[in-house]
This record gives C-alpha cells, sequence and structure tokens, in this order.
C-alpha cells in the first residue's frame, strides 16, 4: 500500500516539475516570477539547479517546448534573472523567440520556393520532400 | 718515439751525418794521400770499414722507417672506420629517438580517440527515438511555426496562460479558468482559436501552489477576445479533457485518470484538429 502511495507521489511530483518547467519557456511568466520576486529566493534559485537533470535524454524526450531548456539554462545566471524584472527585457525575448519560431518555417518556405523553380521532372520529389518535412 | 727516446728520424740523421763526416775524410785522405805518404798506412781501409758499417745501418734504419710509415697508415685507416661507425651510430641514435616521438604522439591519439569513442557511446541515443521526439516537437508546432502563422494567431512556442491554467499544477490551485460559452474548451483550443490566450495576466500561482501558499487573488486582463470570455468554473469532463491535451503531449498515457478508449478518440481528435 505504501509503495502505491510513494509511486503516485513520484508520479504527480514528475508531472508537476515537467509542468513547470515548461512554463519557463513562456517570457511574460518569467517576467510575472520576477516582478513578485521569487527569482531572488534562494530556495527557488536552488530549486531551477535541481531543475537541470531535464537536460538529460531520457527525461528531455517528454519535453514538448524545448525553449524551456534554454531558459532554464539562462537562469541559472544571477544577472538574467536581475534583467527579467523590466518588461521590456521580457518583451524583446519574446520577440526574438517569435522570430525564431518563425526562422525555421521561412527556412522551408524558401526550400520549397528553390525546389519550385527547378525544374518540373523535379516535381514528384517535391511532394514527397513535403510530406517528411516535418 | 720509443725505447732510448731516439726517434727513428733522429738516428737517420745522425747516421747520415756520420756517413758525411767519414766520406769527407776519406776523400781528404785520399787527395792528401797524392802528394805524400800515409801517416797511419791502415787508416783508408779503417774509415772504408765504418763507412761501410754505417752505411748499413742507414739501410736498416730506413727498412724500419718504411715498415713504421706502413703502421702509421694502418693506424690512421683504422681511425678513419671509427669514425665513420661514430657517425653511424649517432645517426641511429637520431632516428631512434625521432620513432620514439612518433610512436609516444600515435599512442596519445590513440588513447584520445578510446576515450572519445566510450565518450559518444555513452551518450548514444537510438535514432528511432530521436526521430520520434523530433516528429512529435515538429507536429505541435513547438519548434517551428505553423506555416500561416501571422501576428495575432494565438499560438507561441511556450505554454500560453491558458495552456498553464489547465494543468495539473493550474488546476491543484483550483482556479476559475475562461471557458466559452459551453462549448468544450479543448476543441477550441486544440483549433488554435481560443481567445484569451495570451492574457498578459498575473494570477498565475503554479509556484504559489508549489510552496504550499494560499492561491492569490486574480486579476485577468485579456489582451484581445475579451468579448468571447467568460468567467465560469469547467465541467469535470472538460477538467480532464484539457488537462489530457495538455499532458498527452508531454507524456503519452501517463495519466489514469480517463480511460483507454476516451483517450484514443480525444487523441485522434486532436491529431486531426491539428493537422495543416
Amino acid at each position: 500500500m505504501s509503495g502505491d502511495g510513494a509511486s503516485e507521489q513520484a508520479r504527480s511530483r514528475f508531472q508537476a516539475e515537467l509542468e513547470f518547467i515548461q512554463c519557463l519557456a513562456n517570457p511574460n511568466y518569467l517576467n510575472f516570477l520576477a516582478q513578485r520576486g521569487y527569482l531572488r529566493e534562494r530556495p527557488f534559485i536552488n530549486y531551477l539547479k535541481y531543475l537541470l537533470y531535464w537536460k538529460e535524454p531520457e527525461y528531455a524526450k517528454f519535453l514538448k517546448y524545448p525553449h524551456c531548456l534554454h531558459m532554464l539554462e539562462l537562469l541559472q545566471y544571477e544577472h538574467f534573472r536581475k534583467e527579467l524584472v523590466n518588461a521590456q527585457c521580457t518583451k524583446f525575448i519574446d520577440e526574438q523567440q517569435l522570430l525564431h519560431w518563425q526562422h525555421y518555417s521561412r527556412k522551408r518556405t524558401r526550400l520549397q520556393q528553390a525546389l519550385a523553380e527547378q525544374a518540373p521532372q523535379q516535381q514528384p520529389t517535391q511532394q514527397h520532400g513535403n510530406a517528411t518535412a516535418k | 718515439s720509443y725505447d732510448g727516446g731516439e726517434s727513428t728520424k733522429e738516428r737517420l740523421v745522425s747516421v747520415l751525418d756520420d756517413l758525411e763526416v767519414l766520406s769527407r775524410e776519406l776523400i781528404e785522405m785520399l787527395a792528401l794521400s797524392r802528394t805524400q805518404k800515409l801517416p797511419q798506412p791502415g787508416e783508408d781501409v779503417q774509415i772504408l770499414e765504418v763507412l761501410v758499417q754505417r752505411d748499413r745501418e742507414f739501410q736498416e734504419l730506413m727498412a724500419v722507417a718504411q715498415s713504421q710509415g706502413k703502421l702509421h697508415e694502418e693506424m690512421q685507416r683504422l681511425e678513419k672506420e671509427v669514425e665513420k661507425r661514430d657517425s653511424d651510430i649517432q645517426q641511429l641514435q637520431k632516428q631512434l629517438k625521432e620513432a620514439e616521438h612518433i610512436l609516444a604522439t600515435a599512442v596519445y591519439q590513440a588513447k584520445e580517440k578510446l576515450k572519445s569513442i566510450d565518450k559518444a557511446r555513452k551518450g548514444s541515443v537510438l535514432s528511432e527515438e530521436l526521430i520520434k521526439y523530433a516528429h512529435r516537437i515538429s507536429a505541435s508546432n513547438a519548434v517551428c511555426a505553423p506555416l500561416n502563422w501571422v501576428p495575432g494567431d494565438p499560438r507561441r512556442p511556450y505554454p500560453t496562460d491558458l495552456e498553464m491554467r489547465s494543468g495539473m499544477l493550474g488546476l491543484m490551485a483550483n482556479l476559475p479558468s475562461n471557458g466559452v460559452n459551453g462549448h468544450l474548451p479543448g476543441d477550441a483550443l486544440a483549433a488554435g482559436r481560443l481567445p484569451g490566450q495570451n492574457t498578459h495576466t498575473h494570477r498565475c500561482t503554479l509556484v504559489g501552489r508549489l510552496r504550499g501558499d494560499a492561491p492569490s487573488s486574480s486579476r485577468v486582463r485579456s489582451g484581445f477576445g475579451a468579448s468571447g470570455t467568460q468567467q465560469g468554473e469547467r465541467g469535470g469532463r472538460g477538467k480532464h479533457e484539457l488537462n489530457l491535451i495538455f499532458i498527452l503531449n508531454c507524456i503519452t498515457g501517463w495519466t489514469t485518470r480517463v480511460t483507454k478508449p476516451q483517450l484514443r478518440s480525444l487523441y485522434l481528435r486532436f491529431c486531426l484538429k491539428n493537422v495543416p
């Protein structure tokens, strides 16, 4: 019985930490945390350091939003944590994040355009490329 | 020079001097004997005898000198030979040193290579898993924007406020969420059409719950789509579905709150909605 309880606890802890770490990918949430002063507290900073275990492959494979890992790495630095209090800073981060997010799709459209400009014989290859590109 | 301290050269020179003196005396005596009688009758014979002896000595000494010369040549030849061998040994020494250096480098490089092989082996991931993961994060538009994305589209590369509130942590805080007129929030969320998804709200209490604090009061300020926003409790089923949709993408099949057939149908519905 106690074994079940422990595993249930472990599962919910896993879920909670998984959700929380992915929330760190949201710059607005980071701003919120900074303005509430959470990023200045020692226990919270230690918790961020503890969360670094999500970088290992056997845990990272559960992450849907990998941007959170980069944010977590940046959060280890005090300077970054201090800067997050500014709304301008997080707005900038948000913008850059979106631009980066769009970068791959732009690259893909450019690639598709390049393929489209080639000879029509490439047609079957192009369609095949579309299907497997993502 | 050896035995007696007189070198061959000195002896030769002294013998030659003797010969010179003797022959001069003889010649003088012969010249004198033309005009007057010899004071000592056997003297010229004596001188001749000594002369002959000296000549014999001279010949002997010459022979000795020759043999000495030969020995000297032999010595020089051997010295040359020794020099040659010495240079050979030095050459071999150099080559040996070079070879040792090259081998040491090779061994070091090989060790480094082995180290990197071990490291790579430790960090190896199944290619199939990589592909599965890549597919998962791409299909949900988490790392690459959808092709039809324009500014104003609520989809983001990070979990939006609504998703955060719908997760386990959000539910633990028991916060009222923004539903839309009785429609299943799950459908609208899946289609990316739910308004208020990107509200700049300062109400999130996920961390608060983690620390055991009481949930703070809410202050919702929606960025757009305020018309469709309604405050209200979600139904039990809606709660489950939203939760599921967030978690499904994280840990497939982890939840036990929904039965397997429900899970499958929801997953299918979600996938179909998200097909570009």
